[in-house]
């Protein structure tokens, strides 16, 4: 069902590319502060009919050479932002083909299926920023098909099952193990590392136990914060340590319980990803985030609406490509209320139609609705069974993109009663809503 | 209260646990856990229909759970994993 997830978005794959120079600095320190010299934004490209196709392994299609902006050229390092829905992966392909991940989503979010699709056979290097399942789930999946070298971690254990079965693929796989700390470093063929945090394995808020690395590309530099929250950025920010980055991967997936002012200030990043599902349980990315970032004056890009970011570099001149076009936004903050829909005319303008739902569905298989209403729409869900409305991940509200598309995708219990149940979805725009109720089966 | 879940993580004034050995992931009101619960903490539930109807903190279960993990956690930091091969 995973793949049904953008099968229905025979969209518009749209190129953005950022080339941006990096000015030469003096001497080739890595602690040395990059200075970006100019940024230069062009939206190059004729957005170009394809077929996208399972979501996290859609593929940019560069269309076309930007003429008015530098090339990166030569050996390119690629830090691939994988759209694995609510959750984090990350995937460097370094200059001299070496390879390294950082997290990979949840279980079956398909960071398997994109490397296997990018070529890749073996990690180097695979990191897991901290222990919770939207990090480490599919972690489990790559060490139990692909050779790895070595595993990075911070050292603190959880008690779920999903650690538990990350500590056992990797005494399977026989890869190195090793946790970092501030301090340390991170050796990828020609690249380094730096470990910026955390201090050491302590602490209640796993969170804010995060592994934050810095990547220095000859002048193009990145942070990798994990889901480092308010209590590591100033952690981060009162040890000192140069976290200034042209690229940021934004804190716990564009929660406002991360990207203080002060962290923004210290990073200056050029360009900001986040990574979240659309229709996320929790709102993310969150406005106060978005609207920090911009105060920053940074781009920002979110695997939500821009699909899978990629980033290449040649160690002087970047450009970003996403999947899809669009501006990141924060999710309607619609509470839906729990009623039956109001039997009242339909306005004209505004209507819901139901692209795609997986009905009927067995207990235990992932659902997944799309509809079409107007562009921009606050868009809601609710899954009513016998008992009430679901509490599945992922029935969160969400603006609908540029075509008025919008889709969920969820879990149907292995506990839920079988029956003919319904799906309430709501649509509201500039003050007018409206809700469309879709029979659901379950059985 | 005949099932098993795992709180893995909170996420502003939510909770999200993993539910029995299918780990479904459900997204609960912290308000609903019992007060003191913090991450990683087991519980016994009961669920209908993915929704949460009852919780309650398994202190014991925790405690072995924490000692199976620690115990194979200790081993990859000693290498063990490495040295049979």
């Amino acid at each position: 069902m995973k793949t049904l997830k953008k099968a229905v978005l025979i969209g518009v794959a749209a190129i953005v590319f950022v080339c941006v120079i990096v000015g030469m600095f003096g001497g080739s320190d890595d602690d040395a502060r990059p200075e970006a010299t100019a940024i230069d934004v062009a939206q190059v490209s004729e957005p170009s009919e394809i077929q996208a196709t399972a979501g996290p392994t859609a593929t940019p299609q560069p269309t076309e050479t930007p003429t008015r902006t530098p090339e990166p050229t030569g050996p390119l390092l690629q830090v691939h932002f994988i759209d694995v829905g609510q959750g984090d992966a990350i995937l460097i392909l370094a200059p001299d083909g070496k390879v390294a991940l950082i997290d990979g989503g949840d279980s079956g979010s398909g960071v398997l299926q994109y490397l296997r699709a990018k070529g890749v056979q073996r990690l180097d290097l695979m990191v897991a920023t901290h222990p919770h399942a939207d990090h480490i789930g599919g972690l489990v999946d790559v060490l139990q098909a692909l050779p790895v070298d070595e595993v990075v971690t911070n050292g603190q254990p959880h008690t779920t099952r999903t650690y538990e079965r990350f500590l056992d693929a990797i005494a399977a796989t026989g890869a190195v193990y090793t946790e970092v700390k501030r301090g340390d470093t991170l050796q990828l063929g020609v690249l380094t590392f730096d470990v910026i945090h955390p201090r050491g394995p302590t602490g209640q808020n796993l969170n804010d136990q995060s592994i934050v690395l810095r990547l220095v590309h000859s002048n193009v530099a990145f942070l990798f914060t994990g889901d480092a929250e308010r209590d590591a950025e100033t952690s981060i920010l009162s040890s000192s340590q140069n976290i200034q980055a042209h690229v940021l991967k934004i804190g716990h997936h564009g929660s406002q319980s991360a990207s203080s002012h002060a962290f923004l200030a210290a990073v200056q990043p050029q360009v900001s990803v986040y990574s979240c599902g659309a229709g996320n349980s929790y709102g993310h990315p969150h406005s106060e985030t978005l609207a920090a970032l911009t105060g920053v004056g940074s781009i920002i890009y979110g695997t939500d609406v821009n699909g899978t970011v990629v980033v290449t570099s040649d160690g002087s001149v970047y450009k970003v490509e996403v999947a899809k076009q669009g501006q990141p936004s924060a999710p309607p903050a619609v509470t839906p209320k729990p009623t039956e829909p109001t039997s009242t005319a339909e306005p004209i303008a505004l209507t819901i139609e139901v692209v795609y739902l997986t009905s009927p569905i067995s207990p235990g298989a992932n659902a997944s609705l799309s509809i079409r209403t107007v562009p921009g729409a606050a868009c809601t869900i609710m899954v009513y069974y016998k008992s009430g409305p679901s509490q599945a991940a992922g029935l969160g509200p969400q603006n609908a993109d540029g075509n008025g598309m919008a889709a969920w995708q969820w879990k149907v219990g292995t506990r839920t009663t079988p029956g003919v149940w319904r799906i309430v979805v709501t649509a509201t725009v500039d003050g007018q809503r409206t809700t469309l109720e879709i029979p659901f089966e379950v059985g | 209260m005949n099932v098993k879940a795992v709180v893995d993580r909170f996420e502003g004034n939510k909770a999200v646990i993993l539910v029995g050995d299918e780990e479904e992931q459900l997204v609960v009101d912290r308000a609903q856990l019992p007060p003191g619960t913090r991450e990683g903490h087991w519980l016994r539930v009961e669920v209908r229909d993915d929704i949460l109807t009852r919780a309650e903190i398994d202190e014991e279960e925790t405690a072995r759970v924490k000692a199976r993990i620690a115990t194979k956690l200790d081993r990859l930091r000693r290498g063990e994993h490495r040295k049979k091969r």
